[in-house]
């Protein structure tokens, strides 16, 4: 098995110039300032470390946001978001676009390098704020599958706790919960990606046409 | 309301002090009558003169001591008055004739003998006390043994002895009862007074926490501009708290509260902490007003806490109605440093600010950390009725 690659994708200079010094650890094979350059090259890569705001006013026209996930995805890209956007539902927006995990840049390196090597392992990443939004589309029936033992490792992760934790806890080892993690996301994420926004705008409580400018126009395959 | 000045205790004292000086009161009037037919009877008017002198003296003296003193007169002067008595009883045998000797009218010794026996009502010490009884009580039947001359004269004799011997050990034991109780409710003040001092210091306690570790904070010249900012704005929201308190205003910050609405608007607060609230399943779980703001100083105490101690890369918030919907949970996670998490190695904001105060709103803390594996707080409480509300 190689190495992951990673490439990235992001407006900020300094950030792309440096991200390879910065995380010594990953493979490196491109840096890009925009999707559009990205995949006018192509570049040998398994996962893509994407920012979410890339207009500016040197490439005003840069696509951006979901909308900006939903292609590096079709291009066959896993995707890892890594940004300052905190807004739950549009981190969330980008999961059920296919995106496998959300970094935030307030993130140490070391949680960041973490998270991104878990991506390209193909776990799903996402912040508490994020979870906790699963967590109440299990609570209310939205997501009826998980087991007793996958609402248990919910339930921790949405409150920030570590395998470490978990462990004590629930008295089972980190490799296990890890397994179930891995299996609760992978429904998660496919529940998020079959979903049309309006059915998780009622499980959600929130009001119609609240998510309708943040979700993507077509869930992911 | 002025401050009680005396004990209850000394209430009772001064009570059977009164009481004392009453019975020996009535007893100088009652005697009073015999007196000239007790001198032209008597064959030693001299001697039956100075036993009624000495009587009079010994009555009235102890009733003026004992009301000036507000308390009985004390051991030495028990002991006195016994003695007296005890003599007046001997004499009497040659003063007062043996026909003479029932009834105030004639003879005043065994009326005198019963004033006495209930003035030991004050005596302190249970032996002492018995003794003196006694010594009543063989005199009295020494002054009596000549008037018994036959089985017809017993009950007199008798029942004369026994009123001394029940009328003392009653008022004995009656004061006894009554100092106990004095005791008894000046124990109960002074434990009311230590629980409500301690409340007072405990509420101090509380009013001033936050903001000292807020102070510290801002104290701390590495902070940027912007976390200072932030600071202040808390800091003037805990200093007007601390007036209310100061200023002895009930603290109320309003009508009841949404607990994700208060669990949000904390974690706002501490915007310069890498902090996520995960609130959605605490939606329309109400707290009443004491409750709120209890958790509110609790949840402000925590992030405080972490914001100083933690070093954590990572805050959650996360507030829940339970699965049951019978309470509701708040958790509070960092991945800081943690620490031992034993109750001797709380400070004042763990142990007063968040277990003590809200175990008083009926909400059970549970505190789990250890050392590099950052730290949980669970605040716990179950609905004392249903309804979605705490009450």
């Amino acid at each position: 098995m190689h190495a992951a690659r990673f490439a990235m994708v992001d407006d900020a200079t300094a950030l792309r110039a440096s991200i390879a010094d910065l995380l010594p650890a990953m493979r490196f094979t491109s840096v890009h300032c925009s999707v559009e350059e990205l995949l006018g090259e192509r570049p040998d890569a398994d996962v893509v470390i994407l920012d979410l705001h890339l207009a500016n006013a040197l490439q005003p026209g840069a696509s951006q946001g979901v909308a900006a996930v939903s292609q590096v995805i079709a291009a066959g890209y896993r995707v890892c978001v890594y940004t300052q956007e905190e807004r739950r539902f549009v981190l969330a927006a980008c999961l059920a676009a296919g995106a496998l995990g959300v970094v935030s840049k307030a993130s140490s390196l070391e949680d960041a390098e973490a998270s991104f090597l878990a991506v390209a392992e193909g776990d799903l990443v996402m912040p508490p704020a994020v979870t906790g939004l699963i967590e109440v589309l299990a609570r209310r029936g939205a997501l009826t599958i998980l087991t007793p033992r996958q609402r248990d490792v919910l339930a921790g992760r949405a409150r920030g706790l570590t395998y470490a934790e978990l462990s004590r806890s629930l008295f089972l080892s980190e490799s296990t919960l890890r397994g179930y993690w891995r299996d609760l996301t992978d429904m998660v994420s496919q529940y998020l990606q079959a979903t049309s926004p309006g059915d998780i705008e009622r499980a959600l409580g929130l009001g119609p046409g609240d998510l309708i400018d943040w979700w993507p126009d077509r869930p992911a395959a | 309301m002025a401050p009680p000045i005396s004990s209850t205790r000394s209430e009772a004292e001064r009570l059977i002090a009164f009481f004392v000086g009453g019975i020996r009161t009535a007893t100088v009037i009652q005697m009073a009558p015999s007196m000239p037919y007790a001198l032209k009877e008597t064959e030693y008017p001299v001697l039956a003169a100075a036993s009624w002198a000495s009587a009079l003296a010994m009555l009235v003296g102890i009733a003026v001591v004992g009301f000036a003193r507000r308390r009985p007169p004390g051991p030495g002067w028990e002991v006195a008055d016994v003695a007296v008595a005890v003599a007046l009883l001997v004499i009497g045998t040659w003063t007062v004739p043996p026909e003479m000797r029932f009834g105030t009218w004639e003879g005043f010794q065994l009326a005198y003998a019963v004033c006495v026996a209930c003035s030991l009502a004050g005596a302190r010490r249970r032996g002492i006390w018995a003794a003196l009884i006694l010594a009543l009580a063989a005199a009295e039947v020494f002054y009596v043994a000549p008037t018994v001359d036959g089985v017809r004269d017993l009950p007199i004799a008798v029942g004369n002895l026994l009123t001394l011997l029940a009328l003392g050990p009653l008022t004995w034991i009656s004061a006894r009862v009554l100092l106990r109780m004095g005791d008894k409710a000046d124990e109960a003040r002074s434990y009311a007074a230590r629980i409500a001092r301690e409340g007072e210091e405990r509420r101090a306690r509380l009013a001033v926490h936050n903001g000292t570790a807020l102070l510290r904070l801002l104290a701390d010249g590495s902070a940027d501009e912007a976390t200072r900012a932030r600071l202040r704005a808390q800091a003037e929201a805990e200093a007007n708290r601390m007036r209310a308190y100061l200023s002895g205003t009930p603290r109320v910050d309003g009508g009841q509260t949404d607990l994700a609405a208060l669990v949000s608007a904390v974690g706002s607060e501490h915007a310069d902490m890498p902090l996520a609230v995960v609130a959605d399943l605490a939606v329309g779980v109400r707290l009443e007003p004491g409750l709120a703001t209890d958790l509110a100083a609790a949840l402000r105490s925590l992030l405080l806490n972490v914001h100083q101690h933690a070093h954590a890369g990572q805050v959650v918030i996360h507030a829940e109605e339970s699965v049951d919907g019978d309470g509701w949970a708040v958790t509070v996670h960092d991945d800081g440093v943690g620490f031992e998490a034993v109750p001797e190695a709380y400070g004042v904001g763990l142990r007063q600010v968040v277990v003590d105060q809200l175990s008083t709103r009926g909400v059970a803390a549970e505190i789990t950390s250890m050392p590099g594996l950052g730290t949980t707080v669970v605040l716990r409480a179950r609905y004392a009725a249903r309804g979605g509300e705490e009450s």
